[in-house]
């Protein structure tokens, strides 16, 4: 039977977490197509938006210069504010994020259970986002194969430097997903990133079903079509895509699976199985 | 009548914003007054836990004339009647992490307290008045600061900028302490070395660095910048159309979510508003790579002097 999502007093958000280039931002683009139909989809404007990992409104919260603080310091603030924000909302909120799940020494959760009703994790073969990564940050496939096995791998955190958003341990792809589907503190709904390019519809019914958010067979298929890469892309060019890693590389590539085999070389792909080998068993991506 | 703060003898005093604070806890780069008595008072002691928050959620509390706060692996601190700051020190909380949130959060409500408006936001002086920028945590208001310091213009603030009001309700801007927090990317950036320089952690690579130019006195205010990093190619630079001055201007009140509980939400209100009538606000989006900073800092002069001369000689 398929999970779904726990709301409850204050169990607004349903996560939307995945590691980079495994699909989310897709999947947040048919969210929106479809809890938004008849507007264009509007890439800066997706459901999803990471606003708990604004650092501004962290500070504000829990009065903290969040810059003076390390990544396992902030835990406790940010546990805090997530549970503040969700009992200010009426769910489903979708909040993306890369951040692996973690929980401090003395049991605090980085996503309480008290602030979470799910959250759907979206996975992608690793042979295919190295590709993908590489090209998002503009850095070579060995870079890459080696950042997804730094279980210490971090998103916008520096040692010299802040951003406006809050610093996310990503860890290791491996540790990332299987710290997700392991978490007791939430319902999940796994999405492999592969089936929602056979079957896009299939697994946007999925997602609906697991939230709790009803929508006709009529408006799903017209959110499908809304969220074609070939419109992603157009939209991208149309409007430009906060997102997208620099003013020449695009952010939406091919979208194909498969793809990512044909790029690397035998020993780089050795390297991949060898490092994530359990996980991708458990993803069915081993065979 | 406030009344004046009691005191161990033989604790230094410090000057920052604009009065004196007598601190059992060594404040480095505040400037020493050795003359005058103290206004606050900062020492150790007894700060109770606070175990019925009234928001829920939140690791601090704030009511009339009281801000309490717990601070994780650092400890719990009492502000209290604009003259006094307690601190309860955890276990392995080093003198950097309570004096950050000494000088950071406690001030905040010191300031609120004494009737002093905190502004997330930069201040320099120019012959013409402060100039005060402000911005979220990472728009670039160190970069900015830098540029404008290096144009010869003396700071009067690095991160928060207090604000008073004189004469005919004219808003003045009040100077922190001499020294700017900057992280060593800027820091080198800026073509400086970080040797010997204090950090505002011991586990970070933040660190003060005491400035040569600082004017140490109110200032009327010149004009607010609202900076901000964008996608845009180019920096723009443009006046703040009248119906956004007062929501942007609260927006940077530095702890704003002190002033409900406080009691003080009026008087925030007012205060922006006051600033608005009298002080013209302009907005700077710069394009969020590198830009250099003296070139940032001309785009803002020179875009205040183009407005300025405009008002005088209208077409």
């Amino acid at each position: 039977m398929t999970p779904r999502a726990e709301y409850g007093p204050g169990r607004s958000i349903i996560w939307l977490a995945s590691y980079p280039k495994s699909g989310s931002t897709w999947l947040r683009a048919l969210l929106s197509a479809c809890l938004c139909p008849g507007e264009p989809v509007d890439l800066n404007q997706l459901v999803g938006a990471s606003v708990v990992f604004e650092r501004a409104q962290l500070d504000e919260h829990a009065a903290i210069d969040s810059a003076h603080h390390s990544l396992d310091e902030l835990l406790p603030y940010q546990s805090d504010y997530h549970r503040a924000f969700a009992c200010d909302q009426q769910g489903p909120v979708f909040i993306k994020t890369h951040s692996a799940f973690r929980s401090a020494p003395d049991g605090i959760d980085l996503f309480p259970r008290e602030a979470s009703a799910g959250v759907i994790v979206v996975v992608r073969n690793p042979l295919d986002i190295v590709g993908s990564y590489a090209h998002h940050e503009g850095k070579s496939a060995d870079a890459i194969i080696a950042r997804m096995a730094d279980s210490e791998a971090s998103q916008d955190a520096w040692d010299d430097k802040i951003s406006k958003a809050l610093p996310q341990r990503i860890g290791d792809w491996s540790g990332n997903i299987a710290s997700w589907l392991d978490q007791r503190a939430m319902p999940v709904c796994l999405v492999r990133y592969e089936d929602m390019l056979s079957d896009t519809q299939a697994a946007l019914v999925r997602v609906l079903e697991f939230s709790g958010i009803g929508q006709s067979e009529d408006a799903v298929q017209r959110a499908v079509e809304a969220c074609r890469f070939a419109q992603l892309s157009a939209a991208e060019a149309r409007g430009g895509f906060v997102e997208k890693p620099s003013q020449i590389r695009t952010f939406f590539r091919s979208g194909e699976a498969g793809q990512g085999i044909r790029e690397l070389d035998a020993r780089q792909v050795a390297t991949i199985l060898s490092n994530h080998r359990a996980v991708m068993e458990r993803l069915g991506y081993a065979a | 009548m406030r009344q004046p703060p009691q005191r161990a003898k033989s604790v230094p005093n410090y000057r920052v914003y604009g009065f004196i604070v007598a601190s059992d806890l060594p404040l480095p780069v505040l400037p020493r007054a050795d003359e005058g008595e103290p206004d606050v008072v900062i020492a150790a002691g007894p700060v109770l836990e606070t175990e019925d928050l009234r928001t829920q959620f939140r690791n601090w509390e704030a009511e009339p004339d009281r801000f309490i706060a717990t601070f994780h692996e650092t400890g719990r601190f009492l502000v209290s009647g604009g003259n006094r700051i307690a601190y309860q020190r955890f276990d392995h909380a080093d003198d950097s992490q309570v004096v950050s949130n000494l000088l950071g959060t406690c001030m905040a409500a010191l300031l609120m307290q004494r009737r002093i408006l905190p502004l997330h936001s930069c201040c320099v002086r120019t012959d013409q008045g402060a100039l005060l920028v402000m911005g979220v945590s990472g728009a670039g208001k160190s970069t900015t600061l830098g540029g404008l310091m290096a144009l010869g213009l003396p700071m009067m603030a690095d991160d928060v900028t207090g604000i008073v009001f004189g004469e005919v309700g004219r808003p003045l801007a009040v100077p922190a302490f001499p020294a700017t927090r900057l992280w060593q990317d800027s820091l080198e950036k800026l073509g400086h070395g970080t040797a010997g320089l204090p950090r505002v952690r011991t586990d970070l690579a933040k660190f003060y660095r005491a400035v040569d130019g600082f004017h140490s006195e109110a200032e009327p205010i010149r004009a607010i910048v609202y900076l901000k990093a964008t996608n845009a190619a180019e920096a723009t630079f443009q006046p703040i159309e009248p119906a956004r001055q007062v929501e942007c201007v609260s927006r940077f009140v530095h702890r704003k979510n002190f002033l409900d509980g406080m009691d003080l939400r009026r008087w925030g209100f007012e205060s922006a508003v006051a600033i608005v009538r009298r002080v013209p606000l302009f907005e700077l989006a710069r394009p969020s790579g590198w830009v250099e900073p003296v070139d940032l800092a001309k785009t803002i002069l020179d875009g205040i002097a183009a407005r300025e001369e405009m008002v005088r000689s209208p077409a």
